[in-house]
């Protein structure tokens, strides 16, 4: 029998995000004492979403905020499509947070510091991946083979789906798997048109209102969806998933949790005698004072970058190259989802038909490219889904044509044409060039090394989003749309928030740093469940796998904990 | 604990209750809003009693109500800091010409040359503020020189005169950055986004509280203004 240790925590959770949020829950709920350290500062559910309330009128700028001040603190997070007058609160101050890129190869790094992280100001499209994901590496030799298939994955799924409540229409799509939903969001009148014309003139293509964390009925003491579709102020009623309204209450209730916020771990502790991580290194965010936690299991949940951040500082002399890194591969396969392009257009009549309310998302087309069915092949590798969605327009249009007076009050009165878009999203195929490394110069104000970005879309991304557009325009016109017309902001990678791949899982501790229940092949008591672990970025959203992830990694690491094999 | 979070008296009473580690929201629906603010009282009174079980004492809920005091309106001082007070005039009557009083507000009732202030001081460059600036003595000086008259004392057709040849050029030319462009804009933005212009000109659910994809528009009866 050893000793009663003194440390008061079996695991530390490192992050409070998505996924930090679930490995506190799950870890808590199997009766492990789990502190969770978030770098930024503590935010209370309700109390702290401080705009959630204010009305369009109440904006000082009506949400166009403030230019001088977002050139200053925000000149990448303004970028971001939820950052606003009313939710920048929630996105990092840019020049107090600094990265480096290289010149040619611009990154945009979203970031939320705070408790529950970018679980905040998520997107909320929930998909489950397929094997058309997890073999995509095998199939072609690009990155290494996933260490785990869909059949490894799907009861996970459905206890995240459980918990966090998945509006979605089933469809049976076999490279889209169906799962726990609730009832799905209704598609508008101009959406219908357009999924009837497309699944007309298109056999194997296929339209679906988006899978999504917001709550069409009650569930797990939070209130249904209320359809104002401001979810990144922050949403009183818990009504869509993030860390505060879900993940971490859940944890709080088991007794079990504790949380340090404004806390910034710039180390993992590793116990060379024992072979194992012991804890972690933080420095107060307020006083630059270090101090350290001590705990027999680690998660870290910091997100993509901020995993492979720690890791690569984590040195000794074992790790020199950073903790658990003998594969050389941290920091490295950095992917992102090649979006921001695709076709737009205006559907014709419906002049009758309008919408109650405002839907908290959009509608999807799945991947039709390399399916394996006849046909489909096209000149890259992989696919693409497809984001689209119709709205009216509204008073906004007075401004972009002639006309004033009573006249033109009287023509606002009534909305404008149906506008549907599409935006593609691109799998990125991963490549070892594509990396995070540290700064060997430059320090933030905590003293410690900033990250710097190397990363770029190759040839392939590029093919794909030629076809993408191609294909949005086609099936724009086959649904009877009119001035169809493409987009492409040619954005950099970052863009789509989905960075992932700098720790990835692998069969072979020679090329990968995690194993197949993520834990790291080189220190036997470290996980790592965010975006880090990724091998293949398929072409769908991937924060319900992150989840999925979790939730079975933390399963694992208990079960060994108890054959005290950590 | 309970808190009190939004009290937009009277057209609206948001309440967020914290009660045992729950947080509740008790809001009013749509038809309540238009009754008077102490029937809103009251019934938000009643409804979060019902909802917590009895566990908050109405007195206890009345007291944290009595914040809901009806807001200031235009009664307090203000002054512009970008444009002059003539320029204010002359702003106020171009913007009232886009967005004209009709059976509901119009621009200058609902203050949108005080907006084109702020957004002047703090939203424009110097560049910008400049351009608008010179945009707007542009209309004064065609207003001397059409009548011999200040645009402000013309009547409103000899306004809508000298605006006519500047809304048509504004989208003639593609490239050019054009002054009244920006003014129409600001103008629409400022109207359509103020209260009356959101909620009474145009149709604004604070709280939907639920999507209905297909509705047909006459059950609406105006465009949504968000």
């Amino acid at each position: 029998m050893t000793p009663q240790r003194e440390e008061p925590y079996d695991a530390i959770v490192v992050g409070s995000g998505i996924t930090g949020g679930w490995a506190a829950k799950e870890l808590t709920e199997h009766g492990l004492r789990t502190l969770v350290i978030e770098r930024g500062r503590h935010v209370e559910h309700g109390k702290d979403y401080v705009s959630e309330w204010l009305q369009p009128w109440e904006l000082p700028h009506r949400g166009r905020g403030d230019p001088a001040l977002y050139a200053r603190d925000y000149p990448i997070q303004s970028r971001n499509y939820a950052f606003g007058e009313a939710t920048k609160h929630f996105f990092v101050n840019d020049r107090e947070h600094p990265y480096a890129v290289d010149d040619d190869k611009p990154f945009r790094w979203i970031r939320g510091y705070q408790l529950g992280g970018r679980s905040l100001i998520w997107g909320r499209a929930c998909w489950r991946w397929s094997d058309l994901d997890f073999e995509a590496n095998a199939r072609d030799g690009h990155g290494v083979d996933w260490p785990i298939r869909y059949r490894d994955l799907e009861p996970w799924y459905t206890h995240v789906e459980r918990f966090i409540g998945v509006a979605g229409e089933r469809r049976g799509f076999p490279h889209l798997p169906d799962g726990d939903l609730l009832p799905p969001w209704e598609l508008n009148c101009a959406e219908l048109a357009m999924q009837r014309g497309i699944e007309k003139a298109y056999p194997d293509r296929f339209m679906t209102v988006t899978r999504v964390a917001n709550l069409t009925r009650a569930l797990n003491g939070r209130q249904a969806c209320q359809a104002r579709d401001q979810c990144a102020r922050g949403c009183s009623y818990g009504a869509y998933f993030s860390s505060l309204s879900s993940t971490l209450p859940a944890a709080q209730r088991t007794g079990k949790l504790t949380i340090v916020t404004d806390a910034i771990v710039d180390r993992v502790l590793y116990d060379d005698r024992r072979d194992r991580a012991s804890g972690v290194r933080v420095i107060d965010a307020h006083t630059g004072a270090e101090r350290e936690y001590h705990a027999r299991l680690i998660f870290l949940n910091a997100s993509t970058f901020g995993t492979a951040q720690i890791l690569l500082n984590s040195t000794s002399a074992r790790f020199p190259t950073g903790l658990a890194n003998s594969s050389g591969e941290v920091g490295h396969n950095v992917m992102d989802h090649l979006s921001k392009a695709g076709a737009r257009a205006t559907m014709p009549g419906l002049d009758d038909q309008y919408v109650y309310g405002r839907r908290p998302t959009g509608t999807y087309i799945p991947r039709f490219r390399n399916l394996g069915a006849k046909g489909d092949r096209v000149d890259f590798l992989r696919g693409y889904g497809i984001q689209a969605g119709a709205s009216r327009s509204s008073w906004q249009r007075g401004g972009r044509e002639p006309g004033f007076g009573a006249a033109l009050k009287e023509e606002l009165r009534e909305p404008g044409p149906w506008q549907v878009s599409m935006q593609g999203y691109i799998e990125c195929l991963p490549r070892h060039e594509n990396h995070a490394d540290l700064d060997p110069e430059r320090r933030d104000r905590w003293g410690i090394p900033i990250l710097r970005l190397h990363c770029g879309w190759s040839e392939n991304e590029r093919a794909a989003r030629r076809d993408l557009k191609q294909q949005s325009v086609e099936m724009l016109e086959a649904a009877g749309c009119t001035d169809v017309q493409t987009w492409d902001d040619d954005a950099p990678p970052g863009f789509s928030v989905h960075e992932m791949g700098t720790a990835r899982m692998g069969r072979d501790a020679a090329t990968s740093v995690l194993n197949s229940h993520n834990q790291a092949h080189d220190v036997k008591n470290l996980f790592i469940t965010d975006g880090a672990c990724m091998t293949s970025s398929s072409c769908v959203n991937p924060s319900e796998t992150y989840m999925a992830l979790t939730a079975r990694a933390v399963d694992h690491a208990v079960r060994e904990l108890n054959r005290r094999n950590l | 604990m309970t808190s009190l979070v939004s009290c937009d008296a009277p057209r609206a009473i948001v309440l967020r209750l914290h009660l045992n580690d729950a947080v509740h929201v008790v809001h009013l629906p749509e038809p309540m809003r238009e009754s008077s603010q102490s029937i809103a009282r009251r019934e938000a009174i009643r409804r979060a009693a019902l909802l917590l079980g009895g566990a908050i004492s109405a007195p206890t809920l009345a007291a944290v109500l009595a914040g809901c005091a009806a807001p200031s309106s235009d009664g307090e001082r203000w002054s512009p800091r970008a444009l002059t007070g003539a320029q204010v005039d002359l702003v106020a009557a171009i913007a009232e010409q886009i967005i004209p009083r009709t059976d509901t507000p119009g621009a200058r009732d609902v203050g949108v040359h005080r907006f084109i202030d702020t957004m002047l001081a703090e939203y424009s460059s110097t560049e910008e503020r400049s351009a608008f600036l010179a945009g707007i003595a542009t209309v004064e000086s065609s207003a001397m020189r059409a009548s011999g008259r200040s645009f402000v004392q013309l009547s409103s057709s000899g306004q809508r005169d000298i605006l006519t040849p500047f809304d048509a050029d504004a989208y003639a030319g593609a490239a050019r950055p054009s002054f009244f462009r920006t003014m129409k804009e600001l103008t629409l933005l400022g109207y359509y986004t103020s209260e009356a212009g959101a909620t009474r000109e145009l149709k604004y659910a604070r709280v939907p509280g639920r999507f209905d994809g297909c509705v047909p528009f006459a059950t609406v009866g105006r465009a949504w203004s968000v």
